[in-house]
């Protein structure tokens, strides 16, 4: 019955978290400039007290467009995470519960998806449809659901046959009644921690997308397409390259921390 | 041989030191078999591992205490010389011989390993005497089993190589923990009479721990009990004695349990479940596997048919085709005359105490959900049900609020008895109940069915490997065996009086040492 | 064994097919068909010149009937011609594979060794302070981003200390060096491309190898191996280490479309001419034909992997290698 200690480290993730989360929607009050207000006279300014992070090569503030990079890359986090969820979890329960061959023809298609390197099916993806805000959450997300699907249909299969589950089966509960009130509650966790690990990958790959070109497009800001120019701009314009990366990763790390840190206590 | 002074052991894992051993003091002559029993976690495995200063491997320290193996102090040795000490002077054998052997290296490489580190000859030496010691852990073809890995042998196989590697080297002294405790009844025997045979032949001295005090009398010349790190005291005639209770000794199964003469509830006719086997990698051919063959049994109301059987007989398969958790491949079930019956009238059991409550749900949700199915009470009385119900197994009312995880074994047992109880069945059907429990705990539950059977006239199915609890608590048995029943009676007759070939041999094995 | 081979063998047909529809259809996707998108630029292209152009690409034919000459195309190994410069597409990727087939050979080597190396030390030191460093490391490599991490060593190593180039795979004077000097400029080229490659699978892979040796080391035969009197030498790289290594053989499996995926940014931000690079281009330039083939011959070298693994890892466990129960 010993409680187990949350690490220093959980702690810190989810501060990484909470901040950034409040930093995302109470943007327009934290940021000093306009994201997208050019100035060129302002151009390239390394960090000073007017431009904390610097100016970009339009004079635009570095800081406050970081900003709101944070809203775009949290946004595109979350719907696409959500997205991934909710087909897994549809695959993966009927998977899991009903076993045979829907078990495998669904598998098989796990299978599939699985051989394709996903950043370069995402890729196409967008390239062929349009590199938008919605078109990135609905590819990242269609193209991330089989780890989620892997993942609930082995809990349901090592769940079904626990014994207490085979115990509600003898007592008379229905299907319904089992996987509603014992499959899912019991199988949730990993798909919540699998759920947080999942958006540090999303923020990943839309910011490595942007930094392609072929993610969130300027003027909208995104850490990724910032990088752009600090590649464009290398070794002379360090702000340009320093701090959208390592907001990155600090997000990343962040979400990364408190994912296994809750992985931990389950 | 050996002598232990004052040994006190802590394990400092995370959070505060425990204490598991406090002041034990034991001595080993000769040529002497010492047994140290008791319950689970009174420190007898710790003991075990501190001869041979193991257990700081294992989060363990001794932080007081001499141990004298031939006259000098262990713990004043170097580690190079405690090394040569280990599988040399003093070996051990261990309780899951699967787990115990690894599993990428063949029998004959882990054994010529211990030969080659040990001592210095050739390698086709080494490979002839590990082949001797085979044959002396009396293992025929001993070519075969040299080239295997573990896994291709049975569990007797694999314990009888475990001590070939263990005397290999004619060690002074032999370290037993729970050897035969996971193995088959058939086998446990078979392995005790081994270890007699190698003491006489090879002088071995021998720390035997265990917590069946049957075997124990076979072969211990001397038997000392331990309780929560300490030594309790000598036992003086461990012969005829069946259980431990609360720290001395009960007999149950020495009242006779009469044939009910009541109606049938529960009967079957010619019953078979057949599985397909899963395809090995090598097996193109679907094998089936015949779980339950052709099982004709009834039970009475107020009845106890006990069935018993050695595991992969088909007695669990049997227990879940009961219960409506498998349909039948064949045959059917009658409940009085009629071929269907309400899921409220029959109810399970399960084996393991840990894994039968819904972690996530507090008990009284998991007493609720049989009530609720079944309408057994309006929503008014659902409290007052929920109190009886624990009343009847004896446990306090406040654990309603409690989740699985606050109890113990025995305590979830019961909830599960509760939860059984809870739909007013005629027949609870009760699968390897008290197997994982400690036998101080399992009188109790036991004792709790008998009286709840009583007041309620209740049938039972109790399925066991243990024929000593059984027997005790059965009208009649039935025996099992790849599927099939091969014989069933009334108690009395089938224990005492066995027909059958394999059922003399089950039951000789299960008094072996009374 | 050989069955078991025969049989991955056989599972793979149904994986083929399915590889090929969604290839196939990802391309179909797009609204208006890979044409459209060809010309959409070119508002002097009319509609019977594109109608024509569809033609001649046989693009007006059923969806089903385009797919089923496709596949014909494929088993034959032709890809068709790039949209782009009309060359073979095969050859075009031919060209292209080495260079990433090196890069990633090399970060699975790298990957491999270092790894091991992390995961077994951490899981015998376990909890001591060297083992925290390592799991902050682990977890820099999992959080750190390629394309800015590639950025920070080029902007270092490159630029500031000018010890190493940032672009490309030779230099300019390539042509005029030794055999030797040839091997030595591509090495110098390939290292931070290597690293940044490797730097996020290490991460992965070692933490997964330190989990398992931790499980490995409380296992009973380890207990056995100590009673036995071996060295603790013996004990961690004799018994612990076989057990605990055979599960990575897996985990390298899967770690190929990600070292695959990995690589179109690496190759865009060193300009290396490699795989990932040309998928980039023929992305951005809508060249289908090259498209389609970088997706089916990415995911066959996939599956071409995780059956390699498979069949090494049966190979080395002996409880698949040899049968059942005597």
């Amino acid at each position: 019955m010993r409680k187990k200690r949350v690490s220093t480290l959980t702690i810190f993730g989810a501060i990484v978290v909470g901040s950034l989360t409040i930093v995302a929607i109470f943007a327009p009050h934290i940021a000093p400039h306009d994201p997208t207000e050019i100035n060129i006279t302002d151009a390239l300014l390394s960090p000073s007290s007017e431009h904390i992070f610097g100016t970009d090569q339009l004079g635009r503030d570095v800081f406050s467009r970081m900003v709101y990079g944070a809203r775009i890359s949290l946004t595109i986090g979350f719907v696409a995470v959500g997205i991934a969820i909710f087909i897994g979890l549809i695959i993966g329960s009927i998977a899991g519960y009903y076993g045979g061959k829907i078990d495998s023809i669904l598998m098989r298609f796990v299978d599939i998806m699985l051989c394709f390197p996903s950043f370069f099916l995402i890729l196409t993806l967008i390239a062929l449809l349009e590199p938008n805000i919605m078109i990135i959450m609905i590819v990242i997300g269609v193209t991330g659901w089989m780890g989620t699907a892997r993942l609930i249909r082995a809990e349901i299969l090592s769940l079904k046959e626990r014994e207490f589950i085979q115990a509600s089966r003898v007592l008379g509960a229905s299907d319904a009644r089992i996987i509603i009130k014992h499959l899912i509650p019991n199988g949730i966790g990993p798909v919540m921690v699998n759920a947080i690990l999942g958006i540090a990958a999303a923020i990943l790959i839309e910011s490595g997308l942007s930094f392609l070109g072929i993610g969130v497009q300027p003027p909208t800001p995104s850490w990724g397409n910032i990088l752009i120019e600090g590649k464009a701009t290398l070794g002379v314009c360090w702000w340009l390259m320093v701090f959208p990366g390592l907001a990155i990763f600090i997000t990343v790390l962040g979400y990364n921390l408190l994912g296994e840190g809750l992985r931990e206590s389950l | 041989m050996l002598e232990i002074k004052d040994l006190k052991v802590s394990y400092y894992g995370k959070g505060k030191p425990t204490t598991a051993v406090d002041g034990v003091c034991l001595k080993i002559n000769e040529g002497e078999v010492l047994a140290l029993v008791g319950a689970s976690a009174c420190g007898k495995t710790t003991v075990a591992l501190s001869v041979a200063r193991l257990i700081s491997s294992y989060d363990g320290i001794i932080s007081n205490g001499n141990i004298l193996f031939k006259g000098k102090d262990i713990m004043q040795f170097s580690h190079k010389k405690l090394r040569d000490l280990r599988g040399k002077e003093i070996s051990y054998i261990f309780q899951e011989p699967a787990s115990s052997l690894n599993p990428v290296f063949t029998i004959g490489e882990q054994i010529t390993e211990l030969l080659l580190t040990h001592t210095k000859i050739s390698k086709h030496e080494a490979k002839t005497k590990a082949k001797e010691a085979l044959s002396l852990a009396q293992l025929s073809d001993t070519e075969r089993i040299f080239n295997s890995y573990p896994h291709q042998l049975s569990g007797g196989m694999k314990q009888r190589a475990m001590i070939a590697m263990a005397i290999a080297l004619k060690p002074k002294l032999l370290i037993a923990d729970e050897p035969t405790t996971a193995l088959d009844v058939t086998v446990q025997a078979k392995i005790v009479e081994l270890l007699k045979n190698l003491k006489n032949k090879l002088g071995l001295s021998i720390l035997f721990i265990t917590h069946d005090l049957n075997l124990v009398s076979v072969i211990a010349d001397r038997v000392i009990e331990m309780e929560r790190g300490r030594i309790k005291g000598t036992v003086s005639n461990p012969k005829g004695k069946a259980y431990l209770k609360n720290g001395t000794f009960s007999s149950l199964g020495s009242e006779t349990v009469s044939i009910n003469q009541g109606l049938e509830t529960v009967s079957t006719n010619n019953l078979t479940k057949h599985f397909a086997a899963a395809s090995g990698f090598f097996n193109r051919e679907k094998d089936t596997i015949k779980a339950v063959d052709g099982v004709n049994i009834s039970i009475k109301a107020g009845e106890t048919l006990g069935i018993v059987g050695e595991t992969g007989s088909g007695k669990t398969t049997l227990a879940k085709l009961l219960a409506g958790l498998y349909k039948p491949t064949a045959g059917e079930i009658l409940y009085g005359n009629k071929k269907d019956f309400l899921k409220k009238d029959i109810q399970m059991v399960f084996q393991n105490p840990y894994n039968s409550l819904d972690p996530k749900m507090k008990i009284k949700d998991t007493l609720k959900e049989g009530l609720i199915i079944h309408n057994i009470v309006k929503p008014s009385r659902m409290k007052e049900k929920l109190n009886e119900l624990m009343d009847m197994v004896q446990l306090p009312q406040k654990s309603l609020n409690k989740y699985p995880r606050e109890f113990s074994g025995g305590e979830r047992q019961r909830i599960a008895l509760a939860r059984a109880l809870s739909t007013e069945p005629k027949l609870i059907i009760l699968d390897e109940p008290v197997s994982s429990l400690d036998t101080s705990i399992q009188d109790k539950i036991l004792n709790l069915l008998t009286n709840l059977q009583r007041k309620m006239n209740l049938s039972y199915i109790f399925i066991s490997h243990d024929i000593l609890v059984v027997k005790a608590i059965s009208n009649r048995v039935a025996v099992m065996h790849q599927g099939k029943v091969i014989e069933q009676g009334p108690t009395q007759q089938v224990c005492d009086n066995p027909q059958d070939p394999y059922t003399k041999e089950l039951m000789e094995a299960a008094v072996y040492g009374k | 064994m050989m069955q078991y081979i025969a049989r991955r063998l056989a599972g793979i047909v149904p994986l083929l097919i399915g590889i090929s529809i969604i290839s196939f259809a990802v391309i179909h996707i797009a609204p208006g068909g890979p044409v459209e998108l060809a010309n959409s630029m070119d508002a002097k292209v009319t509609v019977e010149a594109r109608q024509r152009i569809m033609h001649l690409y046989g693009l007006d034919r059923p969806l089903h009937v385009q797919y089923v000459d496709w596949v014909a195309h494929l088993v034959r190994l032709d890809f068709g011609t790039s949209f782009l410069d009309g060359r073979n597409v095969l050859h075009k990727i031919a060209e292209r594979i080495p260079i990433t087939m090196l890069i990633n050979i090399l970060a699975l080597i790298f990957i491999l060794t270092i790894a091991t190396i992390i995961g077994i030390t951490s899981a015998i030191k376990v909890n001591s302070f060297y083992d925290k460093i390592m799991t902050v490391f682990v977890f820099t490599g999992f959080a750190i981003p390629s394309f800015w991490l590639a950025l920070l060593l080029m902007s270092f190593f490159g630029i500031k200390l000018q010890i190493l180039p940032v672009l490309g795979i030779k230099s300019l004077f390539f042509d005029n060096l030794s055999l030797w000097g040839k091997a030595v400029d591509l090495g110098k080229h390939l290292i931070l491309p290597v690293f940044v490659s490797a730097f996020a699978g290490l991460a992965g892979i070692s933490r997964y190898i330190k989990t398992n040796m931790l499980d490995v080391l409380h296992k009973d035969y380890i207990r056995t191996a100590r009673a036995k009197g071996l060295p603790e030498s013996k004990v961690i790289y004799k018994h612990a280490l076989k057990n605990a290594l055979l599960p990575v053989i897996t985990i390298l499996g899967l770690s190929i479309p990600a070292l695959i995926g990995g690589s179109v940014i690496i190759e865009t931000v060193f300009s290396i001419p490699g795989m990932g690079r040309l998928a980039f281009e023929a992305v951005m330039a809508r060249d289908y034909p090259v498209i389609m083939a970088i997706l089916v011959i990415s995911a066959l070298l996939t599956l071409l992997g995780n059956l390699i693994a498979d069949i090494c890892y049966c190979w080395a466990d002996p409880r698949i290698r040899v049968g059942g129960q005597l």
